[in-house]
């Protein structure tokens, strides 16, 4: 399995911190917020396209609200390969640091 | 909350390039951000993120696109590959057709870029000028690209729009000793310093701040410098130069080659200054005519319009009285090749591109590509038919239309790419030879040059895209159940676009045939006219020698009695391709204030024999009349436009000198034939003149030249032998003429071929469609050849149509293209009813081959399944 990227394990993190909410704006938000700058909608939803097209990611078109002008949100869901992708990801990152422990040392004083 | 309305337009665009899938939840998302920017910091702010957010997302929504319709297109690619390998021929005919006429496009287009990237590399080019004159002589005015050499310094120093000015003279055919080698060099320049800061005249050596400052100093370019000395250093080493005399120059630099964009263009240039030693008064007088090509740079911001009056006052004050009526203007640097051929310009830098041509070039080049595409319309169409049952089971297992147009489009993009590839390959491959015919090296390749990947990549997409719209659009219009019900559709292309489109093709062929025979036609008339003299083994030699005075004919009488030359000829002024000298004469008893301009050279009495010019009356120059010294020839034009009745033994005037005429020689073509014959006037040559005609046996001619060199080398041995056949200064005046001649017999042969290969195709394509009616037609008793002629007539009667709408529109053309020419061949019917008997036999062959292999096929064979 391939690794994610770091805006891919961003995405997917916001994902499962918003739960139910995962939606377009949700998540620019969120992902804005980690990384301190403003993403396009556009950068967002290909990256978004390309989590479903590899199976992290499904979507959901939920009812049409007002707000929105009568245009439904697509809610975004976690799929099991996403989480093994996204705990693959994570474990690869703890053992990388492990590897190099003077550097926690030296952080740490 | 309150609604407040978004931008339309880009929600739209938003929708549009997002896709139908997830399309409205993205506007949505848009939506809602934008309502709550607007309730937070206003409309303006709120619309302004919008817009910047859909175009900044462009890029990445078209990548989405492509990568969400990856499989789609995969699929597409896939079902286009299937259809080309199932009508290969088909396929081939269109990819060869299309590649020829790509790779001919590209090519001109190149061309074409080149001719107008003239002068690009000059940093200062908007600012820099040439100053031109405008010359008033007997009666008509005379434009002029050079000036006397004081002109420059002057107007320099008191027109303060000036900021710099260069001046150049130019020489040609230059004899140059290097150590004990004899070059001759076909053009050099004597040019200011300020040459190397005005333009981009990148030196590899020397100084460029003072490389031109000394005199008799000179740079020469890169292949000069190989050629001259190998691989030594040139720096410092001297080169000998033959101007009226013999000099040394000391190489002071050298310059990177200059580009082929420029009319700058020259392998050596020498220091100004060293014509203040060689020329003496002659570099500082003021005169009208002049021969200095003088650029001026204005000043940033100075309107050139206000600087021609300003130079024009300044030449004024200076000229003799008889002399002010001319006048001065600038012309612009990056006009200067373009346009001067077309005004008649003399004295000019280079020999000067055309605008004509250009049109003539992109003209042929655009013909091609229409054709080609015509091709690939006709024989996409033609396929129509057979791929309707396609499209109807796509149909019924739910496939949109827009998925069949893009699959057509996608068909349409792939076989142009392929052609493309082909076309490049072809390309690649006639650059040469289009470097050859053009004699300069076009800076164009497909990898080195910028511009031609992405040209290529938008032509793939554009021709691919109109070529295949029509089938895509058309065939993806109808319902399954019509399809499969009624069959074919009567759609307008099932016959009628197709001949049209065929009529067309063989229109632009049959006109490209009659151009290019007369084209031809005009060119060996140019090449083997009777000019009135006899033009075989008749060489001009060059007196220029070291002691100029008085040894003419000692010269003359050595290589007389000790060469087997027949005869020789004194003569100064001796016309040559785009060269004549010009006098103005007064003649007797006519009360002219302005005189005449005659064409004038100086010849001895052996001018008329050696030449082989016939006298009409009177008698030629003798050798022995002293009174002779002041008499002169006149040829039979000159006698009519004098309106003398009898002119033997009237007078004319040159300047104050009184001349009798003795004789009226027969006219001759004393230049190219797009001149008329000048009246022209053969003063009596003294022992000053500067050449030697001399007409040699018909065999052994190189031992008799080397003899003559001999000759020469021991009257003067630092002089350097300088010969030219007069035949081959004749023949160059028409490279332009013969150069467009083979490129258009080239460009014909891809016309014919490329036409051949569209009713190649469209006749094995109708034959096929129309099997069965050939079987009934034969069961029924028709013969083979009735079922020839009945399928050949349509395209014999579809040939002759464009042949007849092809005639008058080549006659324009070509007679407008003729009109360049004082003297032009009669052309006659013969090439019409070549290019349609040409473009008849063509067209048939493809028909008949086809026809004649279905008529003869077994009708049980094609009518054995109903």
């Amino acid at each position: 399995m391939d690794l994610l990227t770091r805006l891919e394990e961003t995405i997917l993190v916001a994902v499962i911190k918003l739960g139910d909410g995962a939606y377009g704006v949700a998540i620019n938000r969120e992902v804005s917020k980690v990384f301190g700058r403003t993403y396009t909608m556009g950068g967002l939803y290909f990256a978004l396209d390309q989590l479903v097209r590899k199976e992290y990611l499904m979507k959901r078109l939920a009812d049409p609200t007002p707000q929105r002008g009568g245009r439904s949100k697509t809610y975004y869901r976690l799929t099991p390969e996403g989480k093994e992708a996204l705990e693959a990801t994570r474990q690869h990152q703890i053992r990388l640091w492990k590897s190099v422990p003077e550097f926690e040392t030296i952080k740490g004083n | 909350m309150k609604r407040i309305k978004s931008p339309r337009i880009a929600a739209w665009l938003l929708a549009r390039i997002s896709g139908p899938e997830s399309g409205l939840s993205i506007v949505g998302d848009y939506e809602e951000i934008f309502q709550e920017l607007a309730h937070e910091r206003g409309l303006i702010a709120a619309r302004s993120w919008y817009w910047s957010q859909v175009l900044k997302s462009l890029p990445m929504f078209i990548i989405n696109f492509i990568f969400g319709s990856a499989t789609m297109l995969k699929n597409y690619l896939k079902l286009a590959y299937r259809n080309i390998l199932r009508h290969k021929r088909y396929a081939v005919l269109n990819i060869i057709g299309l590649a020829v006429g790509l790779a001919a496009c590209l090519l001109m287009a190149g061309y074409v870029i080149h001719e107008l990237s003239f002068e690009t590399m000059h940093p200062f080019r908007d600012r820099v000028f040439r100053i031109n004159g405008r010359i008033p002589m007997g009666g008509q005015t005379l434009l002029n690209a050079v000036v006397c050499a004081p002109f420059g310094p002057a107007v320099e120093e008191s027109v303060p729009e000036i900021e710099e000015s260069v001046r150049i003279l130019r020489l040609h055919d230059v004899p140059v000793r290097v150590e004990d080698r004899d070059f001759k060099e076909e053009k050099m320049f004597f040019a200011e310093q300020e040459i190397l800061e005005v333009f981009t005249v990148p030196l590899v050596r020397g100084n460029p701040k003072t490389a031109l400052e000394a005199p008799f100093t000179v740079i020469i370019d890169e292949t000069l410098a190989r050629k001259y000395f190998g691989d030594e250093n040139p720096y410092g080493k001297i080169i000998r130069l033959t101007l009226q005399r013999t000099y040394d120059f000391q190489v002071t630099g050298v310059m990177k080659n200059m580009p082929s964009n420029t009319v700058l263009r020259t392998p050596m240039i020498a220091s100004f200054a060293t014509l203040y030693q060689t020329h003496g008064e002659a570099a500082t007088r003021w005169v009208s005519w002049g021969m200095i090509t003088t650029f001026v740079r204005l000043r940033m911001g100075a309107d050139p319009a206000t600087v021609d009056e300003k130079i024009t006052a300044v030449a004024r004050t200076h000229l003799d009285e008889e002399e002010k009526d001319a006048s001065y203007y600038l012309q612009p640097l990056g006009r200067i090749y373009i346009e001067n051929a077309a005004y008649g310009m003399n004295n000019d830098l280079d020999n000067t591109g055309s605008i004509t041509r250009l049109y003539i070039f992109s003209a042929v080049a655009l013909l091609i590509l229409i054709i080609a595409a015509i091709n690939f319309i006709n024989l996409s169409t033609a396929k129509i038919a057979g791929r309707l049952k396609e499209v109807g089971i796509r149909k019924t297992c739910g496939a949109l239309r827009s998925h069949l147009i893009k699959q057509f489009l996608t068909e349409s993009v792939l076989i142009t790419a392929i052609a493309m590839g082909l076309g490049l390959t072809l390309f690649s491959l006639f650059k040469p030879r289009l470097d050859v015919y053009l004699g300069k090296t076009l800076n164009l390749g497909v990898l080195t040059t910028p511009w031609v990947l992405p040209a290529v990549a938008a032509l793939i997409l554009i021709v691919g895209f109109l070529a295949g719209s029509y089938p895509a659009f058309f065939l993806s219009r109808f319902p399954a159940a019509i399809v499969f019900r009624y069959g074919v559709p009567r759609g307008p292309s099932r016959y009628g676009l197709r001949r049209v489109l065929v009529g067309v093709q063989f229109f632009i062929a049959g006109a490209l045939i009659v151009s290019t025979l007369v084209v031809h036609k005009q060119v060996r008339y140019s090449e083997t006219k009777d000019l009135g003299y006899n033009k075989d083994n008749l060489i001009i030699l060059s007196n220029r020698n070291a002691s100029r005075l008085e040894n003419a004919s000692l010269v003359k009488n050595q290589i007389m009695s000790r060469t087997e030359a027949l005869s020789v000829a004194l003569v100064d002024n001796f016309p040559s391709a785009g060269n004549r000298n010009i006098s103005t004469v007064r003649i007797e008893g006519k009360a002219e204030k302005e005189g005449t301009i005659v064409q004038s050279l100086e010849v001895d009495a052996d001018f008329i024999p050696a030449m082989g010019l016939k006298m009409v009356t009177g008698r030629n120059f003798e050798q022995e009349r002293a009174a002779d010294r002041e008499a002169v020839l006149i040829n039979e034009t000159a006698a009519l436009s004098f309106g003398l009745e009898d002119p033997i033994g009237k007078f004319l005037y040159r300047g104050n000198n009184a001349f009798r005429i003795v004789g009226i020689h027969q006219d001759w073509n004393t230049n190219s034939i797009h001149s008329r014959i000048y009246p022209t006037v053969l003063f009596p040559a003294d022992e000053t003149a500067g050449e030697l005609v001399v007409r040699l046996p018909a065999e052994r001619t190189q031992q008799v030249i080397s003899r003559i060199r001999e000759v020469m080398y021991g009257l003067f041995p630092e002089q350097i032998f300088d010969y030219a056949y007069v035949d081959d200064l004749h023949l160059r005046a028409y490279d332009e003429e013969r150069r467009l001649a083979s490129l258009l017999i080239s460009f014909c042969q891809l016309t014919v071929l490329v036409a051949c290969l569209g009713i190649f195709g469209l006749a094995a394509y109708s034959t096929e469609q129309r099997t069965k009616e050939i079987g009934i037609r034969k069961v029924l008793g028709s013969s083979v050849a009735g079922i020839v002629i009945l399928f050949t007539r349509n395209y014999a009667r579809w040939v002759f149509v464009a042949n007849i709408f092809a005639w008058p529109v080549a006659y324009f053309a070509v007679n407008k293209w003729l009109q360049a020419f004082a003297f032009r061949t009669p052309f006659g019917l013969l090439p019409f009813v070549l290019a349609g008997l040409i473009t008849l036999a063509v067209a048939l062959i493809s028909v008949v081959f086809q026809t004649v292999k279905a008529a003869l096929a077994n009708p049980v064979q094609s009518l054995r399944y109903e």
